[in-house]
């Protein structure tokens, strides 16, 4: 329960008003302040980052692709003009790049391309609170058989997922973030859900076995 | 409730309210739905299963889909690494319009030397133009004898006219 209480934290939300700092960081930056910039890509790094794992997972060019859309996003600052909050903005640039990526990869399964090495489930499991009584082994298989579901999903459908229950977003934030109405992303998101457990029923039979252990938290 | 998953989804009009009753169900609590989708969940078996598996599906993703790692979403060297980026980018875009600009004061120069040279061959060239006409004109007029006959009247007869008198003899 603990473990899921804190993975559903909220994060800080988009539509929350821009800190003062954070408006002053973008003047300042509009007018080609790199420090001022890197006090943004600071506040917003997690996020993007967060935007960029959710399409594509656990692709080694996930940080590459975050810095690219930061590097965008400076080259595009002076034509922010603040009728939108520039997470807003930001986290759109993050999808459209991250999109771009996808499409000239080619590549819809990437964690099939490359899937997690027992190094990375290890160095993940370090990251993430330890749940008494619950063997690690069985954490990172089940980890590795959600992460393969995910992969099946059209990337769409899978950055809904993500952003909306590992990150936090709201489902206003993912439909600003991806250019959406909200009932729109409603609808397409609880689609989503549903292939995600028809996946899960045609590979393993049935949802006892993660289920079980995961419904215990709803 | 995975014993009724022949069903198509749950009715297309019910789609955004379970949805938000899913949102706004909260990790162990029992929140209850609005009296519209409850009635149509009491008759339902369709959306009850769809509402089911998308919960199934919530958990699952929540409890084990994996975050971005802190190492990452809080790694101290992204911004800087950022920032060394633009800074790459900027300075490329620094040095490619004083590179342009050579260029382009490199290309007038050679634009302009061979708009000089084709202004002087094709000075020349008129100037060759305009010598056949002179050229036919004979070298000493004093060379054809009148007694010849009448005046030449094309490039040929010139010649003729050349090669047959005295002089033109003793040139040869």
């Amino acid at each position: 329960m603990a473990v899921a209480q804190a993975r559903m934290a909220p994060a800080r939300g988009l539509a929350s008003g821009p800190r003062a700092d954070e408006s002053d960081c973008i003047r300042r930056a509009q007018q080609g302040d790199v420090p001022a910039f890197e006090e943004l890509v600071r506040i917003h790094q997690k996020r993007v980052l967060g935007v960029v794992a959710g399409i594509l997972r656990w692709s080694e060019d996930i940080e590459d692709i975050a810095q690219q859309v930061f590097l965008k996003v400076y080259l595009a600052i002076r034509r922010f003009d603040g009728r939108s909050s520039f997470g807003t903005w930001l986290y759109k640039i993050a999808v459209n790049e991250t999109y771009d990526y996808l499409r000239k990869k080619k590549a819809r399964k990437l964690v099939y391309e490359s899937d997690l090495s027992e190094e990375q489930v290890e160095h993940l499991d370090q990251n993430l609170p330890e749940e008494p009584g619950r063997g690690a082994l069985e954490r990172a298989e089940s980890r590795q058989a959600v992460e393969r579901l995910l992969a099946e999903l059209a990337p769409e459908e899978r950055l809904m997922i993500v952003l909306k229950e590992v990150e936090g977003y709201s489902v206003q934030e993912i439909s600003q973030a991806m250019k959406m109405n909200p009932n729109t992303v409603k609808v397409r998101m609880f689609r989503a859900r549903r292939r995600l457990s028809d996946l899960y029923r045609r590979r393993y039979g049935s949802s006892r076995h993660l289920a079980a252990s995961a419904s215990g938290r709803l | 409730m995975w014993f009724f998953n022949k069903t198509d989804g749950a009715c297309p009009a019910f789609e955004v309210r379970l949805e938000e009753y899913l949102e706004g169900l909260q990790p162990g609590s029992v929140a209850h739905p609005d009296p519209v989708l409850a009635t149509h969940l009491a008759g339902c078996l369709r959306c009850r299963e769809a509402l089911d598996q998308a919960r199934e599906a919530s958990a699952l993703v929540r409890e084990f889909a994996i975050p971005v790692p802190d190492s990452l979403a809080h790694n101290p060297f992204f911004a800087a690494r950022v920032a060394a980026r633009i800074r790459e980018n900027s300075g490329r875009a620094g040095e490619f319009w004083p590179q342009l600009e050579s260029v382009s004061i490199r290309m007038m120069a050679y634009a302009l030397s061979l708009a000089v040279l084709l202004g002087a061959l094709s000075a020349s060239g008129f100037a060759r133009l305009s010598q056949p006409a002179a050229s036919l004109r004979p070298a000493d007029p004093r060379a054809i004898s009148l007694a010849s006959g009448p005046a030449p009247v094309n490039p040929d007869e010139v010649v003729i006219a050349l090669l047959s008198s005295e002089r033109g003899r003793q040139q040869r």
